[in-house]
């Protein structure tokens, strides 16, 4: 069996691009397919984080409504981002959404509701992740 | 000629954290894509993503450069903004291996709406 030891994986021709394959024969860029943050967190009372990669802190905006607070910025706020929750607030529940204005989407956060109409909700497991560039 | 390493596991200079590169194959996004589907449908950034078509009012189907080897893969969407839409997987008998079609949908009532900053991330085998 190979194995490597090693710290930094690197570019040889262009630093953040390494080809891994994927497929049968398909190959894609190693930097590309990872996700640059994630997160787990509890958005009930005090919101707590769960587990995490990438992420400095979350900020309770008020009810069902969240800021994740990225640690190594984004290169552009072009990033896509998902988020997906637990529905144990209310059978009302639709689910999670993205920010309510560009403002509240940089290369440093994301803010993510769970609502249905105009009502907000609580929830008790909240997931996001973040695919894109860092900066 | 570009340089290749075959192996099977990768771990730090410590021989900590450790991971097969099964896992990085197979745990990698194949496909992800920041979208917009209000007026002239346009992608802001991408992975694997060759271009966008809008199906109706609140579909759109991202077509894919390379395609997936089945149409088995695991996608999620997430919309942007509130008030607007929220996302809904594809419907029955649209799933391709080419391409993936998002649905966005009023949010409080059933009607089919498109939206701004839509998100989507695949994951699953490549051909």
């Amino acid at each position: 069996m190979s194995e490597i030891k090693v710290d930094t994986l690197t570019g040889k021709t262009t630093a953040n691009d390494i080809t891994v394959t994927v497929g049968a024969t398909a190959t894609q860029s190693l930097e590309q397919g990872l996700a640059k943050c994630w997160i787990r967190f509890n958005g009930t009372g005090t919101i707590a984080t769960d587990d995490s990669f990438n992420v400095s802190g979350i900020v309770d905006e008020g009810t069902g409504d969240y800021t994740v607070t990225i640690n190594n910025d984004m290169a552009n706020d072009d990033y896509a981002y998902y988020s997906l929750s637990s529905r144990d607030a209310s059978t009302s529940q639709v689910g999670m959404f993205g920010a309510t204005s560009t403002s509240n989407v940089t290369t440093g956060k994301f803010r993510v509701s769970e609502l249905a109409g105009t009502t907000f909700f609580d929830v008790g497991v909240v997931m996001c992740s973040v695919h894109g560039d860092l900066a | 000629m570009a340089s290749e390493l075959r192996v099977n596991t990768l771990k730090d200079a410590s021989g900590n954290n450790s991971v097969a590169m099964e896992y990085v194959a197979n745990g990698s996004a194949k496909a992800w894509a920041h979208f917009e589907n209000v007026g002239t449908p346009s992608i802001s950034d991408s992975l694997n993503a060759a271009s966008l078509t809008d199906t109706a009012t609140g579909k759109c189907t991202i077509n894919w450069t390379n395609s997936f080897n089945n149409t088995n893969f695991a996608a999620t969407a997430h919309s942007g903004y509130i008030g607007l839409v929220f996302m809904v997987s594809s419907e029955t008998g649209t799933r391709a291996t080419g391409s993936f079609m998002v649905h966005s949908k009023n949010n409080g009532s059933d009607g089919d709406n498109d939206g701004d900053a839509l998100n989507a991330i695949l994951h699953g085998d490549l051909a």
